[in-house]
């Protein structure tokens, strides 16, 4: 291996970079976008679910009930309709996502000691946002009858009544992200997922570009050598690749206030292990396609959707079906996901993540020989 | 002319084909897609590893913690004996959950007055939430309920009938829809779209930029084929494919997540081709900007990621700021994908989703033909 050639390589691969700017633009402005996204648009609270309510009784017990959901802060009531027909078109057209229905005579059996059913009819197509109506019913329909009951006693003269109170207050104390912003929880994961797509992405056409141009026969009759091309060749992409890191942690840290509690340099360091590893995939892609599309697919399939959807970024691993759990040890992203929460939120010190780290060295040395190895065969 | 359209057809069929890579991948990506969308991405709470520390030693405290163990959410991984270590769990990330039982708790709870503490591992900020309101709605029904059974007691201490004296309110929680609530009826609809947006738009924005970039688009421009019809030769390939993947997703998910269409297959198909005037204009349109097939890749991701996210995929439109709502009428991923759920899951009619067909018709309409004219500028 000549490190001058190797420089000379990266000069011209840098040269190609620099004359499609938009390229580059582009490789900054995809983060920097989702960045805004992510601090400013999205979020997961379930907040505000559009909500009708059909009140048969329309008695001051159904109107009690009908002011606990509201003040709940979780619904919000956008109708009223007299009778429970018109319900289903309104889940047909997303009007509404719950109805909660009281029927006639509601009232009548609180007071006479009887057993009173309300019904909260909820769009299950959200799974999510179902299961939280319905647990906040749920919670609604014991408190209420707590209430009930304290009134009963207090009626009857038993001053025992005015002190049940709730008897159990749950605190909940959240670590490393007291206020559980999610932009905490989403500035890691960016790091993770553009590192995993644009690495495996950008490098994957590199090379595939070069054959169907077939400018790759002209490199191969100079005296640089296949191993001293690859290596040109990953030496711009991984100084993007740290440049992207760069960009994510300053506008975490300056716009969202996302802590940076561990070791910036460690930070630094197993972003490098993970971008080898990434980096080297996209190009044993790259040599294995020669063609940019078919590239293009394979780097979306084995490196995109894993980092979004197997890495816990999207939903937590713990909540995959055995078999797919085993699968998630074979994504990288799992273990980079692990360290860069580690880092930013948790404060951990490498020795506590070390099996991490070193399932990425392992990733990063297996794809870096694989691709040495395609890359010289596919040339001989 | 279709003469001329079909021989463009098969040119770019053949070339596609010749690589039997290509339509393996075309025909892969759907079903792995639809395959991790339906197994792996559930925001259910499940087996989220849990510690307990029960420092009371009373049957209350055993009662509350045995609550935790059979529930489906959390997982038990161990039980400690100080607050410490349960602390030192959440912190090792050993745990997610740690539940601290006090000493006192029981003798608490009959004044009471009792308190007790969830530390919950905010680094993962939307399972802590979820992972917080679950238990403590678990332990507070608990806890109601053993206050509840100590009013009856007082009642009938004093000669009361319980029966006739406390009512209680009952709500009946219905899933519609989705009784099982499950999250795969809520993802697999969604992967329609992200497939289509990937063969239809990336590729032939990239298939077109190709031919640019390889300098065949100057020998197709010195043969008397119009531009009308190179336009269409060339998109038309995909969108049938897009077509076919429908389908193949379609029957995937029947097959495997039991995810029915409930409403008519017809009206998904007439969404879909909506769906598609909108990505292989915009494919065309990024092919008439890009020099490059990494550039055309580049661009496209630019609009498809803030587009998923904007999507009300997993982030839900309605808890996005006021003009992020309004950016998201641009969005034809939104209609889409209200579109294929209430299609697919609800079995509602394209009449009762008008709006989103009137959507996406008008932005496919705009783009379209904005892009086709574009493209006959640039070509001619």
């Amino acid at each position: 291996m000549n490190l001058k050639r190797i420089g000379l390589i990266a000069q011209k691969e840098t040269r190609h970079i620099l004359r499609d700017f938009r390229t580059l633009y582009l490789a900054f402005g995809v983060p920097l976008v989702m960045l805004v996204l992510f601090g400013y648009a999205l979020t997961m609270d379930i907040r505000e679910i559009p909500t009708v309510i059909v009140d048969q009784d329309k008695t001051p017990a159904s109107r009690d009930l009908i002011a606990a959901f509201e003040h709940t802060g979780i619904f919000t009531v956008v109708l009223r309709v007299a009778d429970g027909h018109a319900i289903e078109p309104m889940f047909h057209t997303n009007r509404v996502q719950v109805a909660l229905v009281i029927p006639p005579a509601f009232e009548r059996a609180l007071l006479r000691g009887e057993k009173a059913q309300a019904q909260l009819i909820v769009d299950g197509t959200d799974a999510n946002v179902a299961s939280i109506a319905l647990g906040y019913a749920n919670a609604i329909a014991q408190s209420r009858t707590l209430a009930l009951a304290v009134q009963a006693l207090d009626n009857q003269g038993l001053s025992a009544g005015s002190r049940m109170r709730p008897p159990l207050a749950v605190k909940a104390r959240n670590w490393f992200n007291a206020d559980l912003k999610s932009q905490w929880y989403l500035v890691p994961g960016l790091v993770a997922l553009i590192m995993a797509m644009m690495s495996a992405m950008l490098m994957a056409l590199t090379v595939a570009r070069e054959w169907e141009r077939g400018t790759m026969e002209q490199l191969l009759v100079t005296p640089v050598r296949p191993v001293e091309i690859l290596f040109g060749k990953l030496i711009p992409y991984y100084v993007i690749g740290l440049g992207q890191l760069s960009l994510i942690v300053g506008v975490g840290v300056t716009l969202f206030d996302v802590p940076v509690r561990g070791s910036l340099l460690t930070l630094y360091a197993m972003s490098s292990l993970f971008l080898v590893g990434a980096l080297s995939q996209g190009l044993i892609i790259s040599v294995i396609t020669r063609q940019q599309q078919l590239a293009m697919q394979l780097a979306i399939l084995s490196s995109l959707l894993p980092a979004i959807i197997l890495s816990g970024f999207m939903s937590p691993i713990a909540s995959m079906p055995k078999v797919i759990q085993g699968i998630t040890y074979l994504i990288p992203a799992r273990y980079f996901l692990v360290i860069v929460r580690g880092l930013f939120l948790k404060g951990t010190a490498l020795v506590n993540f070390w099996p991490q780290a070193l399932a990425l060295a392992l990733f990063a040395v297996v794809m870096l020989t694989i691709g040495v190895r395609k890359f010289k065969t596919r040339l001989d | 002319m279709l003469t001329v359209i079909w021989r463009i057809m098969r040119k770019e069929v053949l070339q596609a084909t010749r690589d039997r890579r290509m339509l393996g991948i075309i025909f892969i990506a759907p079903i792995l897609q639809t395959v991790l969308f339906g197994y792996a991405v559930s925001l259910d709470l499940k087996h989220q590893p849990t510690v307990i520390a029960d420092l009371d030693h009373t049957p209350t405290s055993r009662t509350l913690a045995e609550l935790l163990r059979h529930h489906d959410g959390l997982s038990v991984v161990g039980s400690v004996d100080s607050h410490r270590a349960a602390e030192q769990a959440v912190l090792d990330g050993q745990a997610a959950v740690a539940l601290l039982l006090p000493r006192g708790l029981e003798h608490d709870m009959e004044l009471g007055q009792a308190e007790l503490l969830l530390v919950l591992d905010g680094s993962d900020s939307n399972t802590a939430l979820r992972a917080g309101q679950e238990t403590s709605q678990i332990l507070n029904y608990r806890a109601i309920g053993l206050q509840q059974a100590k009013v009856r007691e007082l009642l009938a201490a004093r000669g009361l009938a319980a029966d006739r004296l406390l009512p209680e309110l009952a709500i009946e929680g219905r899933a519609w829809f989705n009784p099982a609530l499950r999250s795969a009826l809520y993802f697999v609809p969604a992967v329609f779209a992200l497939v289509l947006m990937v063969i239809t738009m990336l590729l032939t924005s990239m298939g077109l930029t190709r031919e640019r970039e390889i300098g065949t688009l100057e020998q197709i421009m010195v043969t008397p084929v119009r531009p009308l019809e190179l336009m269409v030769g060339k998109t038309l390939p995909f969108a049938v494919l897009g077509l076919v993947d429908v389908g193949v997703i379609i029957a995937v998910a029947a097959v495997l997540f039991g995810v029915p269409v409930h409403g008519s297959l017809l009206a998904l198909y007439f969404a879909t081709l909506l769906f598609l005037m909108t990505t292989l204009g915009l494919g065309l349109f990024i092919s008439t900007i890009s020099a490059t097939q990494q550039q055309a890749m580049m661009t496209a991701f630019f609009f498809i990621l803030p587009a998923l996210m904007l999507s009300g995929y997993v982030f839900p439109i309605a808890n996005m700021p006021e003009p992020v709502q309004w950016l998201t009428t641009l969005n034809p991923l939104r209609y889409y994908i209200e579109l294929t759920r209430g299609i697919m899951v609800k079995g509602a009619t394209l009449t009762e989703l008008w709006r989103s067909v009137a959507g996406l018709f008008g932005l496919g309409t705009l783009v379209l033909l904005g892009a086709a004219a574009r493209f006959h500028k640039r070509v001619t």
